[in-house]
């Protein structure tokens, strides 16, 4: 049975996460993740990230949210060097004040 | 593609029904919606190529999600990996680029459709909403660039799914 690298060397995954955070920029204030399976049942990464009041004006969204995904799939390769498809979730700060969930914190 | 246009208009409103305090189920209608947009601007291009019109609908019942991801997410993994490589500025990997848009976009969203219709123990907030929406108005400028390329064409293709021939 296959098993992904990620959910095999679960330490080492965090410890890239870990690395590859500093470089993402101030605009990414918290960057959590869980281990799981997709809809299709292939196993997956799912990012939650909390993003400065700056980064999550309107004007400026999709540019930012383009801009971190695209910096954790070159730098992590979460599919090619850890087997799992990247999904990416955004929040901003105000939003997570409100909220307060410890997932996001 | 007027019907994928609606759907990403309708999904654009529902997200910004209510701007003060949305409902949870607004915001997850406008996902669900946002996704379907690109699903149907996706097989309504590949159809059109269909020489007779009346028959269209009947072929894009032959697309299925599994199988669209199943594309999107080798297509992805193949731009990526030319990427790397650092190629050097040129129309064609614009053109990648455009590409790697449409297919990043159609997987994020396919996953946030499920978790929209069916996990209703998840808290959506506007801001994540706008995103995904935003996403899907990135990949449909995106593909209106790339329509014709070949490259754009083959990937249309691919979204049927490989099946081998039985001997």
């Amino acid at each position: 049975m296959y098993i992904a690298r990620a959910f095999a060397q679960q330490a080492q995954l965090e410890e890239a996460i870990a690395d590859l955070k500093p470089t993402l920029g101030p605009d990414v204030v918290t960057l959590r993740y869980t281990l799981g399976y997709d809809w299709s049942g292939e196993p997956a990464i799912f990012f939650r990230i909390v993003l400065s009041d700056r980064a999550s004006r309107r004007d400026q969204l999709l540019s930012a949210t383009n801009q971190i995904e695209n910096a954790i799939m070159q730098r992590l390769e979460p599919l090619e060097q850890w087997g799992v498809l990247p999904y990416f979730s955004f929040r901003s700060l105000a939003e997570q004040a409100t909220l307060q969930e410890e997932a996001w914190a | 593609m007027a019907y994928a246009d609606d759907l990403l208009e309708l999904a654009q409103h529902l997200a910004s029904l209510e701007p003060a305090n949305p409902r949870q189920a607004c915001l997850r209608r406008a996902v669900s919606t946002a996704y379907y947009s690109l699903f149907h601007l996706l097989i309504s291009e590949a159809t059109s190529n269909w020489g007779r019109a009346e028959l269209r609908p009947e072929l894009g019942r032959v697309f299925e999600h599994g199988k669209m991801k199943n594309a999107s997410v080798g297509k992805r993994a193949e731009l990526d990996a030319h990427f790397r490589r650092i190629p050097p500025a040129s129309p064609e990997l614009a053109v990648f680029k455009h590409l790697h848009t449409v297919a990043h976009t159609f997987i994020q969203l396919q996953q946030r459709r499920e978790e929209a219709d069916y996990d209703t123990g998840k808290e959506w907030t506007q801001m994540d909403v706008l995103t995904q929406i935003d996403a899907v108005g990135a990949a449909f400028e995106s593909w209106n660039l790339i329509r014709e390329e070949p490259i754009a064409q083959a990937y249309l293709v691919s979204l049927l799914g490989k099946r081998s021939r039985p001997d």
